[in-house]
Formats: C-alpha cells, structure tokens, sequence
C-alpha cells in the first residue's frame, strides 16, 4: 500500500506536536553553544552569534571556561560519568540477575508470589 | 533481609525522634506514633503536600493520556515520513528529568523564549511572570510533566494498539459501525487492561515527582507547588528532621500501594489469568 499523504488537519496536528517536541530540544541545543555572555542575556538570545565548543571542553578540564574571564567550574564530569556507568551497570545487572532468577521461579511454579504481584 | 533490613530500620526510626545530631539510634526516645499524629493532624504542609500531588497526578495524567492516545490513532496511519515522526515524538522520554527542569526553567523566565513568542502574538506587556504567581507556577510544573511524559504513554498506547486483534474490528465494520463507534464500543474497551497498566506505571512514577520541581520552583513561590517527595527531601536534608521524614515517607509508600492496588482491581484477574 502507498503512503497517502494526511489530511491537512492531521498535518497540522502533528506538526504542532513536532514543533512543541523539538523547541525545548533546540533550545538544550542552542545553550550548550553559546558563550558565557549570551547565557543570560536579556531578552533571550536564540541562535548564538559566536557558537562555542568551550562548554564541552570545560565539561572534562573545569579550567577551560576561564579563557571568557569567568570562574570555572569546581569539577569535572569525568568522575560522575564514571560514578553513573558503574553503579546503572552494577544496578543492572543485579536487577537482572535477581528479577530473572524470582520470575523464573513465580512462572515455573505456581506456588506463592502470584497472588500479591 | 537485604530487602528488609533497610525497611525495617527506617520503619523503627519513624517512632522515634532520632535525628542525626543525637547519636546512634538507639539513643533515641521512643515516641510511638506521635510522628504519624503530628503528620496527618496537625501538619497542614504535609497535607496540603499530599492534596497537591493528587491533584497535579490527576491533571497531568489525564492530559498526557488524551494527547498519547489522540497521537497513537494518528500513528495507525501510513503517511510519509512517519519513522521520522516517530523518534522526535519520542525524543522527550529520553532527556534526563534535571535537564528538563532547568530547560523549562529557562525557557519559562519572565524574558525567555516562550515570553517572547507570547509578546510577538499578544503584543507587549500580555507575558506573565511564570514563577512569581502559584496558578502559573502549577501551570509549568504540568506543562513541562506532561512534555516529558506524554512520549511514555504513547508508545504504550501504540503498541496495545497495534496488538489488538482485527476481527472484531472487521466483524463491527461488516455490521455498519461508524469508525467513531468502533473507536469507542470497540477498540477502546479492548485496550482497557493496556491503559490501565500505563496509568498504574505512570501514576507510581509521578507520585515521586521531584526533580523537575526541584529544578523550576523548589516548590515555590511559598510551599505552593511542594509535591511530597519535595516536602520530604526538605524535612530530611533541609531541617535533619529524619525520623519525621521517614513516618511521612511511610504514609506515602502505604498511599501509592493502595492507589496501585486500586487501580489494578479492574483487570487483575484479566492479567493474571491469561496464561495457565
């Protein structure tokens, strides 16, 4: 079967919804490139004029935010990227572990646990 | 017991008055049930915290289930375009729930974006302050809730959706159903245990809503938009009141069982007994 085109309505609908998706998205985006100066600026700047790589870099050396003369940040993410990859791994696979081994067991066995899932 | 054992102790703490500027634990005064007294009479915060988190539950819920559900039918059609579509309407679900509360707390303040898109429409002066008045201050908090969560029941919704057998379907057309009669008589009671178990994970998810909170308002102006997980981190790490906090972190853990166990009531039996 082709694809039909939607109806306009439709089309509209869900354009709106792609719009109000995106826009906060775009704006995470637009933030993460923008220079010190434009962060809070007043009224609100939407595309920056002189996008900027230096929130990244300052993400992993809390120095390089001070080439703008402002303080840098106190840390860098390398250990909470670190601290969050071993404890969702860990987290994980001990969930996994014990879940799967407890359902195995409710399934296999008719015995106890149905009743209060 | 590893379990219990953590349970069991926070359990004991909530009948005592130990807070951790008094020694270990056992140092502290038995206090039988007088945390539970002062919470549900005489605590008017914790109520009204409570009150709240219903309500923004309720409001939020029934938005996001109307939208998901409205965009899955949507989805059952073919149109160009549509896988497109469908990761940017699931995008939202992804971003972590601190990010989105200080999105939104950007994009909210009095000469942000949104600001500035309702004075392009309305003319100048029409923008209101968001933070500074507590109807609007709500109005983020469910606004941005449901930005985040509508993508959740949506996928839910499409997949019973799209599970659902056709014949009953075929069988209502053969007999002149309209689609808006099939839609409602047909499809929509078939897909009830579908969306119950979307409301039951949703509605345990947003009972601890914190984080968004936490990030647009902390609960602000006031205690105005305090949800109870926000009044419970305040009484834990704001006032080191722990063993209070751990009685009003009872009450809740005991409210939310029996939500979800009411919730399921209706098709309980339908889901367990499918498969013997």
């Amino acid at each position: 079967m082709a694809d039909r085109p939607l109806p306009w309505s439709l089309l509209v609908v869900l354009l709106g919804a792609i719009f109000v998706t995106l826009f906060p998205i775009f704006w995470i985006v637009m933030t993460a490139i923008k220079p010190p100066t434009d962060w809070n600026a007043v009224p609100a700047i939407w595309i920056p004029s002189e996008p900027t790589l230096v929130n990244f870099r300052t993400l992993f050396n809390p120095e390089a935010i001070r080439e703008y003369g402002v303080g840098g940040v106190s840390q860098a993410a390398t250990m909470s990227v670190l601290g969050s990859i071993l404890s969702s791994t860990t987290a994980t696979l001990l969930s996994v572990t014990i879940g799967l081994l407890s359902a195995i067991g409710i399934s296999r066995y008719s015995s106890g646990g149905r009743a209060t899932l | 017991m590893v379990l219990i054992t953590p349970l069991l102790v926070a359990f004991y703490m909530s009948f005592t008055d130990w807070a951790p500027t008094r020694g270990g634990l056992a140092a502290a005064r038995f206090v039988g049930i007088e945390n539970y007294q002062e919470l549900l009479i005489y605590d008017t915060r914790f109520v009204e915290a409570v009150v709240r988190t219903l309500l923004l539950s309720a409001v939020c819920l029934s938005i996001e289930f109307a939208l998901g559900l409205g965009l899955a039918v949507l989805f059952l059609r073919r149109f160009r375009g549509k896988a497109v579509a469908f990761s940017v309407v699931l995008t939202p679900m992804m971003v972590l729930p601190v990010v989105v509360g200080y999105t939104f707390w950007m994009l909210f303040q009095s000469n942000g974006p949104v600001n500035q898109i309702i004075e392009l429409i309305a003319g100048p002066g029409s923008a209101p302050e968001w933070f500074r008045s507590t109807p609007f201050a709500l109005a983020i908090v469910v606004i941005t809730e449901v930005w985040h969560w509508t993508p959740l029941f949506f996928l839910i919704l499409l997949s019973g959706l799209n599970a659902l057998p056709e014949n009953p379907v075929r069988a209502a057309v053969i007999l002149g159903a309209s689609p808006r009669q099939i839609f409602w008589r047909v499809v929509l009671p078939m897909l009830k245990p579908v969306i119950v178990v979307a409301f039951v994970i949703r509605s345990m998810e947003i009972v601890k809503l914190f984080d968004e909170v936490f990030m647009l308002t902390r609960g602000g102006p006031g205690t105005s938009t305090e949800t109870v997980s926000l009044y419970i981190y305040k009484l834990a790490f704001n006032d080191f009141q722990l063993a209070y906090g751990a009685a009003a972190a009872f009450l809740v853990l005991l409210g939310t069982l029996t939500l979800v166990h009411l919730l399921l009531a209706p098709v309980r039996d339908q889901l367990l007994e499918e498969r013997r």
